[in-house]
């Protein structure tokens, strides 16, 4: 009996070991990320500088958890979820108003993950089922939206007097709490990702649905996982960037659809699926973000360093789609 | 012969639904010039009365999923109840080509309005749809300020003024310098001055332009201006966006005042500053524009101060500019900015200003708790 191990194997398109093409393609991303630091830091006043270093990595924090956790969708051939920004504003929302009922911003941490979780859970049965998840999550992206739009009448929520903000100000050797759980999120997501059966299924399920289905792999039960992972990753990216600012309303973080999908796809995760990684992901947040900064340093105009950036990563995910595609001839 | 005779009816008919098509259009013009809804537009001369009949106000106005918006469109409906007026709201969600729609579909109707109150998504883009209001009834627009263009089509004005709400900053900023200076406190910037950086809102937006411009017309050669930096979204998150890149950057320097387009934005400014050790109020003097959001930091002293931009004020404002408008007839030339009162003033039969601007009393830690314009607190003058 062919395990399903081995079929992942067979099905996710990997070149062959030694090849130069599979270097350049594995390590274009970190090559690349370590060069914009190097040439930053050599022409850019202030680039190197702990603070600003430091501000890098605050930034990328929040894009990045929810980048890394919606990988693991992507890769799984499910496209993107559409209804990031409106479902991080939910779980920042739940997560201030259980933190003023119950004192502690644990538990309202807890409840924002939980809340997430189940949407992702609910998401991703109707995915799985085989509906489109462009449209599935944009629709439950709207519907959320107006939930929260219409609950709250666009007042500002708070935490009230509960003291939510040592979540993201707690600190260990002056880098706040959320750069180590965007590391240590990475590093879990990578784990499970690469190195685990339902990692594996998320895989083979996005290289190949038909193969997977007759392989004895469910799609839903696969998807589902996919948007579990997904969930926990909103739910603590919406918690944090709450506790960051102390508030939330419902129009809130209306660009960070877009710098979450920027970030997968300069990461190089493959859109149709069965290619991609959630450190890579990261590293695409990481990088997203060190480009805007080396240009606002230079003192670009804010237009400039917009049209820059999306630039950079138009050009990125074209040479990683063709790097890709000849590694795997 | 068949062929010819047909054509011949067909031209004619072709004829005669032309005339029809052309009297009916006729007679739609004649009937709107005379519409009862617009009667101070059309005729010149008002009704010489501010209530209001019954008549309808309909209004064109962005989403109140947004607070500011939610307290202000309540407002309106509670001035137009008092004035005895009929309010029918239509909301965009911050789209202009919606709000185009929207015009052109109302308008479609046939439906009449005593006057029509616009807020446009995008005042640049406006124009057309107000000029097609223009024609079925008065405009009063509030909020985004009247462009070139679009002044010919424009009764009146009435609201928010982001050049008062810079300049009403720019003052509060020196004012603050000179109590720092008075407690012998330096400044970092060259030949004494104080290093200033402005979080201003997005660019490109037309009330970010104002007030950035107002704030340096308030301050002539005051401060050393480190940097002008847009936030990407007009909220705490985009706040904080801009200002934890752009403050690392003038750390070494050091920064004295950082000036935020709005107490919503510098809810984001403070969060940044913190993380980069420096602590808002003591440190660094947080000067805002408008008194939008959580007000937390305003109250423990974090931001130094904002600038009053009440919603219940311009929602009411507007409604009572248009029934003046309808009283009267008329318009006054020239721009007023209406008092600061305890008392709401009484709303005479007179024409109203070309511009009518709310006031912009500066807000503090200290005398949020003891604000009274007309007879509200703080919290009530910013529908909470």
């Amino acid at each position: 009996m062919t395990s399903t191990t081995s079929i992942a194997a067979n099905f996710t398109a990997r070149p062959p070991r030694g090849s130069v093409v599979r270097f350049v393609n594995s390590y274009t991303l970190p090559l690349l990320l370590a060069a914009v630091f190097i040439a930053s830091a050599i022409s850019t006043p202030d680039f190197a500088t702990f603070a600003n270093i430091r501000a890098i990595l605050i930034n990328t924090s929040i894009v990045g958890i929810i980048a890394v956790s919606m990988t693991a969708i992507t890769i799984s051939g499910n496209f993107f979820s559409l209804g990031i920004a409106s479902s991080t504003v939910l779980a920042g929302i739940v997560f201030l108003a259980v933190s003023g009922l119950t004192g502690s911003a644990l538990a309202g941490l807890g409840a924002a993950i939980v809340l997430s979780v189940t949407l992702g859970i609910m998401q991703g049965l109707i995915v799985g089922a085989g509906l489109n998840p462009v449209i599935t999550t944009l629709a439950v992206g709207s519907v959320i939206y107006g939930l929260v739009a219409i609950a709250t009448k666009g007042a500002v929520v708070t935490a009230g007097s509960v003291d939510v903000a040592w979540l993201a100000t707690w600190n260990f050797l002056e880098i706040p709490l959320p750069v180590y759980i965007f590391v240590l999120f990475t590093a879990v997501a990578w784990f499970l990702t690469e190195h685990t059966l339902i990692g594996r299924n998320i895989h083979l399920l996005g290289a190949n649905r038909a193969t997977a289905r007759n392989s004895g792999i469910s799609p839903q039960a696969t998807t589902i996982w996919a948007f579990i992972a997904f969930g926990i990753g909103l739910g603590v990216a919406g918690a944090l960037n709450a506790s960051q600012l102390h508030q939330m309303q419902a129009n809130d973080l209306a660009g960070l659809t877009m710098d979450v999908i920027a970030a997968v796809l300069v990461g190089g995760t493959a859109v149709s699926g069965g290619e991609g990684s959630p450190t890579r992901s990261a590293l695409g947040a990481l990088l997203i973000v060190a480009l805007g900064n080396t240009m606002l340093l230079h003192g670009l105009d804010n237009g400039w360093r917009v049209f820059l950036v999306g630039g950079i990563v138009v050009v990125l995910v074209v040479a990683l789609h063709v790097l890709r595609k000849v590694s795997t001839r | 012969m068949h062929f010819s005779y047909a054509r011949a009816w067909r031209k004619i008919a072709v004829a005669v639904l032309a005339t029809g098509l052309l009297t009916s259009t006729a007679a739609c013009s004649t009937s709107s010039s005379a519409a009862p809804g617009a009667p101070a537009a059309s005729q010149g001369k008002g009704t010489g009365t501010t209530d209001g009949g019954g008549a309808l106000l309909k209004v064109f106005m962005p989403s109140t999923s947004n607070v500011y918006l939610a307290a202000a469109s309540q407002s309106i409906k509670d001035e137009a109840k008092a004035l005895n007026y009929t309010v029918n709201i239509v909301e965009n969600n911050w789209d202009q080509t919606e709000q185009d729609q929207q015009v052109q579909e109302w308008l479609a109707t046939g439906e009449r309005a005593a006057a029509v109150l616009m807020w446009p998504a995008g005042a640049a883009a406006a124009t057309n749809s107000i000029r097609l209001l223009s024609a079925q009834a008065p405009v009063i627009q509030f909020n985004n300020l009247v462009t070139p263009e679009a002044s010919k089509y424009v009764t009146a004005y009435a609201g928010v003024s982001d050049t008062g709400i810079g300049k009403e900053a720019g003052a509060n900023a020196l004012a603050a310098v000179e109590k720092l200076k008075a407690e012998g406190v330096k400044f970092h910037g060259p030949g004494g001055k104080p290093n200033v950086v402005e979080i201003r809102f997005t660019a490109g937006y037309a009330a970010g332009d104002d007030r950035e411009k107002a704030f340096a017309e308030a301050t002539p050669g005051a401060f050393n201006m480190l940097a002008v930096e847009p936030t990407p979204t007009v909220d705490a998150q985009g706040g904080f966006k801009a200002a934890s890149q752009v403050i690392p950057r003038f750390l070494g320097q050091g920064i004295d005042i950082v000036y935020a387009h709005s107490n919503d934005v510098a809810n984001g400014v403070v969060q940044a500053l913190e993380q980069n050790g420096l602590k808002p109020g003591k440190d660094v003097i947080l000067i805002t524009g408008t008194s939008s959001g959580d007000m937390t930091n305003l109250r423990s002293g974090k931001i130094w101060s904002a600038t009053l931009q009440s919603p219940v004020i311009e929602g009411a404002l507007v409604v009572r500019t248009a029934a003046q408008y309808i009283a009267t007839g008329q318009v006054q030339s020239g721009d007023v900015t209406i008092e600061s009162s305890a008392t709401k003033p009484e709303l005479k039969v007179e024409a109203p200003h070309t511009a009518t601007y709310m006031m912009n009393p500066q807000v503090t830690a200290e005398n949020n708790a003891s604000f009274d314009i007309w007879g509200l607190s703080f919290d009530k003058l910013m529908g909470k």
